[in-house]
């Protein structure tokens, strides 16, 4: 044997060779299967190895990815939310489908746009429109393959234009529901949002804005008298343009009325006769009666009400003795005072409706047109009491009266409108905002309507509204 | 005997090659059909903010903003001005890629099917060895290495791609062949020159031991040293890491190249004791390095080394290790636990990654937005088309190369290119060593590999410590992609030998 070079000790060698021997002993059949299972042997080793590399890292993954997905959080989502869902009107017509409001001057603040505008149906909706997880084993595709369809009760494109074009261009809202279901007709809002417009607006005037009511908050104020158990019907008092208080401000009314009753008041807007009826009130009372109709007085936070998860601003305001003159100026209207047009609307309605109106909802139902319409939400009516029946009965009896003889032989109202309650607020800047409050029996509509500024009589624009209700 | 040799080891080379070669041709048509579309709205997009970020800079400057400000405006002017020009390379040089690598492998599966009859008489240098009969040397390693390419190459076209990614991979290519051609006939030139020594006539005793052996553990251990002294001295900052040398304008990375001078000296450390001893040396000086240059991956890896090569050590019966002092093995062993345990406290970075492991999605940052990325994708991926959702995202190309893959490419591409690493990582140690080092080498190759694999795919992802290391054949890179290229080459020389032990006489 000549000298090994390569493999220096004789013992490593044999070593090496043995697997040559496996293979060359191969061909001996007798060995076969025993030298098959070695084989075996030696490799499973490897392949679990490998296998096992595989496994860790892919398990890994796997699990970093479910356990994760919580952290994506509701604005990452609303990116892919957007492609899919589709929006329509209450008679069907697509008013947002491929990420686009079809006409953002009535719709946008309504629909929203992704992350832009928390206080929308988009926004509120992102988990119901999809799911609100994102599934990670099918990621973003479980997203996209499962469209849904969610019908608004908002009035048809055409019905709303004719009412934005009553605005002429002025600012304001106009917020109007059926105060027996529920559906919302109109939350026409103006300035409004769009993506192409250099200034957009993000809030929605009828859901986020307080405005001062003016003399609309008389029919919140004559509803509180009613709550307290006086009788209204033998109240009677003097007005002679103006009310000292005992503070010594004065308290101005529009004009000489004398001696009038509480309907008289209620239609002529007496500041005077409202003036001496806070005064009389039970302080105590009267803010249990605020407190119970959803007002937030006196600082003190209430949680916001909430309409298919939209939050509506409170109202509010300061009472702290029925004497002092910002105090009864407020319950007049002015002062401090600030109200909301879907709880005024709300109100309203619970005065004439027996104490007793629906919340106001905008979703009627959300569908997965899929799944052969399997209906995944569908919108439900619910009543609340704001009254009690006797406060509201009485106090709508004495409304009715006001509207039906004195009030409102100068506005053309009609007929539709069962009753109203117009409102002058100053604002601080003083320019006046022009308000009104009213109900429709016969179309069981409840609406509230504000022109920034004045200049256009929201008589007009609640004419055509209560027309186009259905 | 002479039937016995004649006995063709023909194996799965040429099936494997093929299916591989049809494997990244069909990954190649259709990514590349959808590219030219998803190229032209990415050209759109720069297109549109590259004025609009222009005309905010010259509001900027016009109205005195701060010098910061100014700044960032500039590095996001020339960043999308990169993109621009990167996207008009993009599709060409993606094709060429492709194509080049579906030539690399009907290559590989054509040459295995050559004999080789002429070649191994030439070459016959020992009495005990003789070349096998057919010349499959590439097989499984080589298709999954190629796969991997293809994989990388079509990541980085979905990202980026430029004709400098492609003049890399060609030059990587070329290298591994190289290094492959050159390191098969170790065992010949080893042999034959083995016999003679250096310095023949020198007086000194250690002198006239030094051996051909000894100089290839001696070369890389030099070239080491003088890698790493030229970075720490001359090394450029990048992205917070001094790592980089600028060589006529291109920036190489030494460190990539140190680990596969490591690998070679590491291996042929096997025989002597005072070779190993000093090669744990040059490495943990190496250690120290890579955590001053704040690369603790590299650091990681370099570790792994020292340990695999000891741990060999005390197995003699496998690896041909000369070595029978197993106490000092195993105290030197544990010395440079102590060494790197020491290293990492010395440094406050490392310590932080360490801590920060796990908590990375309530801090947000590019590990976040990769996880995301990846659950958005889900099963099926992102797709090329959504892809831009990570396109910004920083080191998605490198460091988070296998997370970016899972979350375009899904969960079934994970796989893939998890089991084309587990070939590499296992095949080359499956096999008993025929020549003294290469156990040795492949075992380093294999641990490296999978240490890189590890802290890519799983520290991006947030399950072990994010030290910014490439995935090798899949990130961006130059340098990484080069070594990783004669890093297979080395494994492929070892693993099919051209050499084959004979039948020896038992006593």
């Amino acid at each position: 044997m000549k000298k090994n070079i390569i493999f220096t000790p004789e013992k490593e060698r044999d070593s090496s060779v043995i697997i040559e021997d496996i293979d060359t002993s191969y061909n001996n059949l007798d060995n076969r299967g025993a030298i098959k299972r070695e084989r075996i042997h030696r490799e499973a080793k490897f392949v679990i190895m490998a296998l096992l590399l595989v496994v860790s890292v892919l398990t890994g993954t796997l699990y970093k990815m479910m356990t994760c997905s919580s952290y994506i959080t509701r604005e990452e989502l609303l990116n892919y939310t957007t492609v899919s869902s589709v929006m329509t009107d209450r008679f069907g017509n697509k008013i947002y489908t491929d990420g686009k409001v079809s006409n953002y001057p009535l719709y946008g603040n309504v629909v929203g746009c992704g992350e832009q505008i928390h206080n929308s149906l988009l926004y509120r909706y992102s988990d119901v429109l999809t799911q609100s997880e994102i599934n990670p084993v099918y990621g973003d595709s479980s997203l996209e393959t499962e469209p849904r369809v969610l019908k608004t009760t908002l009035l048809s494109e055409e019905s709303l234009q004719e009412i934005l074009d009553l605005f002429g261009g002025r600012n304001g809202c106009c917020f109007a529901y059926n105060y027996e279901t529920g559906e919302v007709y109109t939350a026409i809002t103006a300035p409004y949002f769009s993506p192409d417009i250099a200034d957009p607006t993000y809030i929605n005037r009828c859901f986020d804005s307080l405005y001062i009511p003016g003399s609309t908050m008389k029919i919140i104020t004559a509803a509180l008298a009613v709550d307290q158990g006086i009788d209204v019907s033998k109240v009677e008092y003097t007005c002679e343009e103006s009310f000292t208080l005992n503070d010594g401000n004065k308290i101005n009314c529009t004009a000489y009325h004398g001696k009038i009753d509480f309907s008289t008041a209620i239609g002529r807007s007496c500041n005077c006769y409202f003036a001496q009826l806070i005064t009389d009130l039970d302080l105590n009372k009267a803010l249990e009666s605020l407190d119970k109709m959803g007002f937030a007085v006196n600082g003190e936070s209430k949680d916001s009400s909430m309409m298919d998860g939209i939050t509506i601003k409170t109202p509010s305001t300061v009472v702290a003795n029925t004497s002092n003159f910002r105090d009864v100026w407020g319950l007049i209207g002015q002062g401090d005072s600030l109200v909301n047009p879907v709880y005024m609307a709300q109100a309203a309605a619970a005065i004439v409706n027996n104490g007793k109106a629906a919340k106001p909802y905008l979703v009627s139902s959300i569908i997965n047109p899929n799944h052969s319409d399997e209906v995944i939400y569908q919108s439900e009516t619910k009543m609340t009491r704001v009254l009690s029946s006797k406060t509201a009965d009485k106090t709508a009896e004495f409304w009715k009266k006001a509207v039906d003889e004195l009030y409102y032989s100068g506005h053309a109202m009609s007929d539709l409108i069962s009753y109203a309650k117009t409102g002058t607020a100053q604002q601080g800047d003083g320019t006046e905002n022009k308000l009104l409050v009213g109900v429709s029996k016969s179309t069981k509509t409840a609406f509230y309507i504000v022109v920034e500024g004045g200049g256009v009589d929201p008589m007009e624009i609640a004419n055509k509204l209560i027309c186009l209700v259905p | 005997m002479k039937n016995k040799s004649k006995r063709t080891t023909r194996g799965n080379g040429f099936y494997v090659q093929i299916i591989a070669a049809v494997f990244v041709a069909i990954l190649s048509i259709y990514i590349g059909a959808l590219l030219p579309a998803i190229t032209e709205s990415r050209i759109e997009e720069c297109n549109e903010l590259i004025p609009v970020l222009t005309q905010e800079l010259e509001e900027a400057e016009a109205s005195k903003a701060s010098k910061k400000v100014i700044e960032e405006k500039r590095t996001e002017i020339d960043k999308y001005e990169t993109r621009l020009e990167m996207l008009g390379e993009r599709d060409i040089s993606y094709s060429i890629s492709m194509i080049f690598l579906v030539c690399v492998l009907i290559f590989g599966a054509v040459i295995s099917q050559i004999k080789t009859a002429s070649f191994p008489k030439d070459l016959s240098y020992t009495s005990n060895i003789e070349y096998v009969k057919y010349y499959p040397m590439f097989s499984a390693p080589f298709a999954a290495t190629v796969m991997l390419l293809a994989i990388g190459v079509t990541y980085q076209g979905v990202i980026f791609y430029r004709i400098s990614d492609l003049v890399f991979l060609i030059l990587a290519v070329l290298v591994g062949a190289a290094v492959f051609i050159l390191y098969r006939h170790i065992p010949y030139l080893s042999s034959k020159l083995a016999q003679r020594r250096l310095f023949k006539s020198a007086e000194r005793k250690w002198i006239k031991s030094f051996s051909w052996d000894d100089l290839l553990f001696v070369i890389p251990a030099v070239l080491i040293i003088i890698l790493l002294c030229s970075v720490v001295f001359f090394g450029c900052t990048i992205n917070g890491a001094k790592l980089w040398l600028k060589i006529f304008g291109i920036t190489v990375q030494p460190s990539e190249f140190v680990k596969v001078l490591a690998i070679i000296m590491c291996a042929n450390s096997y025989g002597k004791m005072w070779r190993a001893i000093f090669s744990t040396v040059i490495c943990c000086f190496t250690i120290l390095a890579f955590l001053y240059l704040k690369d603790m991956g590299a650091a990681i890896i370099i570790f792994a080394m020292i340990m695999v090569m000891l741990f060999l050590m005390l197995d003699n019966k496998k690896t041909f290790s000369l070595i029978d002092n197993k106490k000092l093995v195993i105290i030197v062993m544990l010395l440079s636990v102590c060494f790197f345990a020491l290293a990492l406290s010395m440094f406050d970075y490392a310590g932080e990654r360490f801590a920060n492991t796990g908590s990375a999605m309530e801090k947000g940052g590019q590990q976040a937005q990769i996880i995301k990325a990846m659950i958005y994708g889900g099963l099926d991926g992102l797709g090329v088309e959504k892809s831009s959702h990570i396109i910004n995202i920083f080191a998605v190309d490198s460091d988070m190369a296998i997370a970016g893959i899972t979350a375009v490419f899904g969960i079934g591409m994970l796989a893939i290119v998890m089991l084309c690493y587990a070939v590499i990582i296992v095949i080359p140690i499956r096999r008993y060593a025929v020549y003294k080092s290469f156990y040795f080498l492949s075992a380093q190759v294999s641990v490296t590999i999978l240490v890189q694999v590890l802290l890519n795919a799983l520290g991006a992802i947030d399950v072990l410590p994010f030290t910014g290391i490439v995935a090798p054949f899949l990130s961006s890179g130059g340098s990484a992609l080069v070594s990783f290229c004669a890093m297979i080459g080395l494994v492929l020389a070892t693993l099919h030998p051209v050499v084959k032990p004979l039948e020896v006489n038992k006593p």
